[in-house]
């Protein structure tokens, strides 16, 4: 049990893993908030999170790491791990089993395309299983889960030798048409695995997502297997590392759903942890709004390697079901972040056509940018900044890290500058600025292109790199206000530890509300919570702090969507089930859409058991002011690229800007790991909660 | 109608008809312009205020949005997997007068369908049933503006106090609204009377209230009363739902810069579509398509022609050398027009996103009334949304290709493939284990194939350009609501259907079976006696797909002893001929039927194909080493390309085209050449291929080039069909035009063996 129970813990931590930076946050229980940053350290995740912990606990809570992990109540990871498997497609090499008839099912893709008026930019779907190893077995089962061809153990075994040892299969997959209604066929082929091959990660689909459609459940049980052992490795590494340094707690991981799940338990669901990182920055953004009486909020995260943005409407975090991943349909529920690549590593380049581009490539933390002086050649999105004079090469992360300016200057000269024909500042500037637009286009994306006026909303703006950019975007889109979090740099790594434990479970029923009986959905319900509770008890929780929601997917027959809504498991009488989709139905869709004449169905049971976590308390402070002057820590030439002007700009430092301070641009604030720009006409302030403001 | 066969005949252009001619009645409705409105009815034909831009660009994205939203609401509420999955729906927001503003991302031959519709109502309701505010109409006349009857249009015009502000529409298709066939796709229509009712706009909703007599007589005709039912209140719902975001919209930023926006949007659509056809010449392309049997039991093969003619700026369509009307092959202007008009959008401005109207702008028709793609009341027009249509999104899109490849590199990079010609679904039908009458129109038809284009190859199970969202249904979502068995769904190999330069994408094959059912029927099944998917510019075309039924099989006794058939063909049992037009027939337990959902055409000579692109497909074990060899001349030992077998291969190849004479190699086309196609160009006034001169332009290159013809079914081993089939195949021909040079492929034509070569490209 990681955070109710009493003890001599005083902190929660939060490591968000990014491409590029590792962020650690920990919360004391008197709200304060220390944070560090560093380089993350692909292949060995666990060394460089221990390097930033160490960071933390000796420089800025003076004790020793074994001390803090001790009194640590709560550690939470998100992770870009599988977030980063899926988009590069990098993982194990899946063997498949399908049923007989169904080979192409991942090539057919439903047919493969985007949703786009344009069929000039339609391309095939990557193979996620190359097409030698997904075998068929002579095998099926109808609607109703009545066998028609059984499966025997001799054919299930051929397969599955095909597959690992002719095609060299490092993992397995298995999903077999109606395996929701009748699993014994995978379970069948699941036991001769784990016989044989008892090591081999195993997905099926009956135990993965056991729901209605083939395609999607395929498609989520092989990304399942395809991060399988990456994901065990990680937590294993990770959990070696802690508990060597002295944690006791088990740990958690962020899902993509927006809650946290023990780490043991995320091995066997590795899919869940896609977006795992960025979900904690919404999460925490949305526990800022409420301190804020804010229900519009649009969020924009810029880090290392991509840019992310959300929307939070009425308080609420969107969230997309049946989500696509990479261009794949899965089955997954995840919170609806959408994501560019534009980050602080991004490269500028020049293509064809002449024209200087930026992203979505970038530099990643190895070699990283051309001024981090590890050997990147190539300009970016940082070296840009650095070249602009925004960034005080002598303050990069507060001075932790050295960058040169006359690397970035090369660079951009090198591959911008020169083969457009534009002075380097110039270059810098395009650089500067289409990275701005890229993101306002993203902004644009998710408000106005989905109805949106973001004019109604207010920034929550975090990420590393953000702040020399949120007020221009801001701006683009007529956004008045940008809120950037004291520890804006590090905030998704904080806003991990807002974050409920949270377990998900659907399975398909397929009930004909008024037509069939009940009992088999009473039953499945019954299990499924039972199953809920005893997970989380299992996971620490006392009953108390356990909340159960049973929800069906209903939905008048023949519909491809379902309405989700509550159900009471103990009152599930036909008619008034039924009586009860009609009445949401037209709540949601309008008076007389729902015709009495017709069929319900409900699809899936869903049960969500939470348990309900310890949040680290939040600290208001006095405002007193102070004089901005006496934060003045001196001048620097910036090329503002926005107004197209060389100036000499006041910087100001964070450490002498209390609560109430306010400041008119242009300026620079310089936080110790992140850098803000004031534009010309904006205003800035500290608010009671040590956060900066930005009205733009 | 014959067809005009030489330059000057092309060159001039059918005249324009008197206003009244096209009266919606007789004829198909074309609209006067500027369309015609009672003085009594109040328009608001303002130009609108001023806006600055970042409220331009919201209100614009509101507008759009409102759109989409109100498409994604259809998808929710509908009942019907063909309005749902297969997005055979559009939703579109228009100006007081009934102009497109936008079109949203589904079926997109319904591109000029409401435009059509509401110009009926202002021109023949305003003065009679009278148009006020919380009226809807509907109607899914072919003769006024819908594509087929089961596309049934709810129009409803949005007042601003009393004065008409603009429309908000959609139209879906409802899975029966009757006629002699269940599923409304009237094979064995002889004319309009076997067919579902057409009805001409009537209001249904009259000041806010449902007109219950009418809804009960919509209810009355359809075999699925349920499920029109809840599709028609969700059509009601959806463009409830949207007129109350429009008024929102209006409220918050006022009429003035809504209306600014909406006709900003048109022009701004109309000056895109004008600076790109300024890179292609004047001239007129035509393209042919063909059907086989006007109705069941009839064995002749008809012809459809498109001509596309650019002057200047602006596009002039007429359908000179399509056969007179017949049977129930025939469509209306609202589905040619839509069709046409999709084929354009999606070629040349896709970027704007259904923002359309504009465009339309510059496309003239002119039809002649009476032949099969312009039918006179009461040609039957009932199966057209499976055949007659797609044909002619086929030649649009192809018609569109060959205009493109006259212009510069930026018209060119816009051609789009060669899509399927036909909606080769089924629609099955029957008693469900319930006792309940179901109708299932076979939606996977959506996983289409995208055709090869002038850079890149087509897409494997790619969809259509003409249903951009469209998706396919999983196995399990037809199993589970209807009594079928699905025994396999494969793609086709990659082979000589589709191959070219850069291949045209794969199709499918599907086989099922009913399962734990009562009776069934098949209502709905097209096989091809001979391929109708021609290619332009030397691709061979896309698969020939025949349609095969056994009765009787040994299917249950298979499944009995473990075994999951893999083919219909390896089943016992006796062979159902499916001819092209068929009228249903009953399939028992034990009967298996299987689709044939064909790879799509693809682009240029695929002796020109490279090399490693064949042994990709290789690799991916979507082609065999015997037919990489049979069908691109690529020799592939041990995983890789033999370079020197290979050009030995071609060259072979190119030589037997040539009659044996040696191929000479490529050459560099002379400074100043415009180019035409793939390797044809024009210099100094003649066509020039390879260094050989074909001729004068104002001839065809057709007569000069080495021709060399086949029957329709000796293309290659693929295009086989079943003897049944083999009359109607032997009288189409695949003819090749060769350069006499190098023995590459100019072009390519499927025609009838009675008809000389078309001469498609005549330039100005």
């Amino acid at each position: 049990m990681d955070d109710l129970q009493p003890g001599n813990g005083h902190f929660h931590i939060g490591v968000d893993i990014g491409g590029t930076f590792t962020d650690v946050v920990v919360s004391s229980s008197t709200g304060e908030l220390h944070r560090a940053k560093g380089l993350t350290t692909h292949g060995e995740y666990g060394r460089g999170i221990v390097d930033v912990l160490e960071l933390v606990a000796e420089r800025e809570l003076n004790m020793p790491l074994p001390d803090l992990l001790a009194r640590t109540d709560s550690f939470v990871n998100g992770t870009t791990i599988v977030t980063n498997a899926v988009a590069e497609l990098r993982g194990s090499r899946v063997g498949l089993l399908v049923t007989k008839g169904t080979h192409d099912t991942l090539r057919i893709a439903r047919a493969p395309r985007t949703n786009d008026y344009d069929m000039h930019t339609q391309v095939p779907l990557p193979d996620l299983v190359g097409r030698e190893a997904i075998v068929e077995v002579e095998e099926r089962v109808d609607y109703s889960g009545r066998v028609v061809v059984p499966l025997t153990r001799e054919r299930a075994e051929a397969a599955l030798r095909y597959v690992v040892e002719e095609q060299g299969a490092e993992a397995l997959a298995v999903c077999l048409l109606w395996s929701f209604q009748n699993p014994a066929h995978e379970q069948l082929i699941g036991d001769l695995a784990r016989d044989i091959y008892p090591d081999m990660f195993l997905s099926l689909s009956c135990e993965v997502y056991p729901v209605h459609r083939e395609y999607e459940r395929m498609v989520t049980t092989v990304l399942n297997s395809f991060c399988g052992d990456a994901v065990a490795d990680y937590v294993d590494g990770l959990a070696r590392e802690l508990r060597g340094r002295g944690l006791e707690v088990p740990f958690s991981l962020m899902q993509s759903i927006g809650g946290r799940i023990p780490a043991a338990q995320a091995k066997a669901r590795p899919i869940s942890l896609v977006n795992s990182g960025p979900v904690g920055g919404v999460i925490g953004a949305q526990s800022l709004g409420q301190n804020y009486a804010l229900d519009r909020i649009i969020t924009a995260d810029m880090g290392g390697t991509s840019f992310d943005c959300a929307l939070i409407d009425r308080g609420k975090v969107g969230l997309a079901h049946r989500a696509q991943l990479n261009r794949f349909l899965t089955g997954l529920s995840l919170v609806d972040i959408s994501a560019i690549g534009a980050g602080g590593g991004s490269i500028a380049w020049v293509d064809d056509r002449g024209m200087p581009r930026v992203g979505p490539r970038s530099a990643g933390s190895i070699p990283g940018p051309a001024c981090y002086g590890r050997g990147g050649t190539e300009p970016t999105v940082t070296d840009a900044s650095v070249a602009l004079g925004f960034i005080d090469p002598d303050y990069f992360l507060a001075g932790a890290m050295h960058v040169d300016r006359e690397l970035a200057q090369q660079a951009i000269a090198r591959h911008v500058a020169e083969p457009v024909g534009w002075s380097d500042m110039e270059a810098a500037a395009a650089i500067w600025t289409i990275v701005v637009q890229n993101m306002s286009g993203a902004v644009r994306a998710v408000s106005i292109e989905k109805g949106h006026d973001p004019r109604e909303f207010t920034m929550v703006q975090y990420g590393g790199a953000c702040a020399l950019f949120s007020a221009a975007i801001a701006r683009n889109l007529s956004i008045g206000r940008v809120i950037i979090p004291a520890n804006a740099s590090t905030f998704s790594a904080g806003g991990l530890s807002h974050a409920d434990n949270r377990r998900t479970y659907v399975r398909t029923v397929n009930w004909n509300v008024l037509r069939d009986s009940p009992a088999h959905v009473r039953d499945t319900f019954t299990e499924l919570a039972e199953e809920a509770h005893s997970d989380l008890e299992a996971d620490g929780f006392p009953p108390q702090a356990i909340d159960i929601t049973l929800e069906g997917d209903f939905k008048f027959l023949g519909q491809a969507f379902e309405v989700t809504k509550p159900v009471d498991v103990e009152a599930l009488e036909p008619q008034a089930v039924y009586d009860s989709f009609v009445d949401t139905y037209e709540a949601i869709y309008g008076e007389d859409t729902a015709w009495e004449g017709f069929d319900v169905m409900l699809l899936n049971c869903r049960v969500t058991g939470i348990g309900r976590t310890e949040k680290p308390p939040l600290r208001r402070l006095s405002v007193g002011g102070g004089d901005p002057e006496r934060a003045r820590k001196g001048e620097r030439e910036v090329y503002m690229p926005d107004v197209r002007r060389q100036a000499m700009l006041a910087v100001y430092s964070d450490e002498q800007l209390g609560p109430g301070a306010r400041l008119s641009g242009p300026a620079i604030v310089e936080v110790r790991d992140t850098t803000i720009y004031v534009p010309v006409d904006a205003a800035f302030a500290v608010d009671e909660y040590a956060n900066y403001i930005l009205e733009v | 109608m014959s067809t005009p066969t030489h330059t000057d005949e092309i060159l001039e252009l059918p005249q324009a008809r008197e206003q009244g001619f096209w009266d919606g009645v007789a004829r198909s409705y074309i609209p006067a312009q500027p369309p015609v409105v009672p003085e009594g009815l109040a328009l608001d034909t303002s130009k609108g205020t001023d806006v600055d831009p970042v409220t331009h660009e919201v209100i614009r994205y509101a507008l759009m949005a409102m759109n989409f939203e109100h498409s994604a609401l259809l998808q929710r509420l509908c009942v019907s997997p063909i309005t749902m999955l297969t997005r055979d729906l559009q939703t579109s927001v228009l100006t007081e007068v009934g102009d497109l503003v936008f079109l949203g991302p589904n079926l997109q031959y319904f591109s000029n369908s409401h435009s059509l519709s509401i110009k009926y109502i202002l021109e023949r309701r305003a003065d009679t049933v009278g148009i006020a505010p919380g009226d809807m109409f509907v109607s899914n006349d072919p003769y006024v503006g819908a594509p087929h009857q089961p596309d049934t249009a709810l129009l409803t015009p949005v007042f601003l106090d009393d004065e008409l502000y603009c429309w908000v529409a959609n139209t879906l298709h409802y899975s029966d609204l009757g006629g002699s066939t269940p599923g409304s796709f009237c094979l064995d229509a002889i004319d309009a009377f076997q067919e579902p009712l057409s009805w001409p706009p009537v209001k249904l909703i009259e000041g806010g209230r449902l007109r219950e007599d009418v809804f009960e007589l919509f209810r009355r005709q359809s075999r699925l009363p349920g499920a029109v039912e809840m599709d028609m209140r969700a059509a009601i719902a959806g463009n409830e739902a949207t007129q109350t975001k429009m008024l929102g919209l209006v409220g918050r930023y006022g009429a003035g810069a809504v209306k600014r926006v909406m006709r900003g949007t048109l022009d701004g659509g109309e000056s895109l579509f004008v600076e790109r056809l300024q890179s292609i010449p004047d001239g007129t392309w035509s393209q042919r398509g063909y059907a086989e049997s006007a109705l069941p039991g009839d064995d002749a093969i008809y012809t459809y022609q498109i001509n596309l003619t650019k002057q200047g700026d602006r596009l002039i369509v007429d359908n000179r050398g399509t056969d007179p009307q017949n049977g129930s092959i025939n469509i209306t202007y609202a589905a040619l027009s839509g069709a046409v008009l999709a084929a354009i959008t999606a070629s040349m401005t896709p970027d704007l996103a259904g923002a359309y109207g504009g465009v339309y702008r510059r496309v003239e028709f002119r039809p002649e009334p009476g032949l099969l793609n312009c039918a006179e009341y009461p040609g039957a027009v009932s199966p057209s949304g499976a055949t007659t249509t797609e044909v002619h999104l086929h030649l649009a899109v192809c018609v569109v290709a060959k205009m493109l490849s006259c212009g510069d590199a930026a018209a060119r990079e816009l051609i789009l493939g060669p899509c399927i010609p036909h909606w080769y679904c089924t629609i099955c039908g029957g008693v469900d284990r319930a006792g309940n009458p179901w109708i299932f129109p076979n939606t996977n038809g959506m996983m289409g194939a995208i055709g090869g284009m002038p850079e890149r190859d087509g897409v494997d199970a790619g969809g259509h350009f003409w249903i951009p969202e469209g998706v396919a249904n999983n196995c399990e979502d037809v199993e589970a609501q209807f009594p079928l068995l699905i025994l396999y769904r494969t793609l086709l190999n990659v082979g000589a259907d589709g191959a070219g330069r850069h291949r045209g994408g794969l199709g499918f094959v599907e086989g099922a079976m009913s399962w734990r059912a009562g009776a069934a029927q098949v209502a709905l099944a097209l096989g091809d006696s001979f391929t109708k998917g021609a290619a332009p510019f030397g691709s061979n075309p896309g698969s020939v797909a025949p349609f095969i039924a056994r009765h009787r099989t040994d299917v249950l006794e298979r499944l009995a002893t473990g075994e999951v058939p893999a083919r219909v063909h390896e089943l016992s049992g006796q062979v159902r001929p499916v001819e092209a037009k068929v009228a249903p027939f009953d399939v028992q337990e034990g009967d298996v039927w299987e689709f044939l959902y064909p790879s799509a055409g693809g682009f240029g000579d695929p002796l020109r194909r490279d090399t490693e692109a064949v042994r990709a497909d290789v690799d991916l074990r979507l082609l065999d080493e015997p037919t990489a060899e049979r069908v691109y001349g690529v020799v592939i030992r041990n995983g890789s390309v033999d370079a020197q077998a290979t050009a030995r291969a071609r060259l072979e190849a190119r030589s037997q085209r040539l009659g044996g004479a040696e191929p000479a190699e490529e050459v560099a086309p002379p400074p100043g050449a415009e180019r035409v196609g793939e390797l044809l160009f024009v210099v100094d006034g003649r066509w020039w291929c390879n260094g050989a001169d074909l001729g004068a332009v104002s001839q065809s290159y057709k007569d000069a080039a080495v021709v060399r013809e086949f029957p329709a079914r000796k293309i290659a081993p693929e295009f086989e069909v079943p003897e049944y089939a083999h009359a109607m195949a032997d009288r189409m021909v695949f003819r090749e035009f060769v350069c006499p040079r190098t023995g590459f492929r100019i072009d390519t034509e499927l025609a009838r063996a009675d008809q000389p070569p078309l001469q498609d490209i005549v330039l100005r």
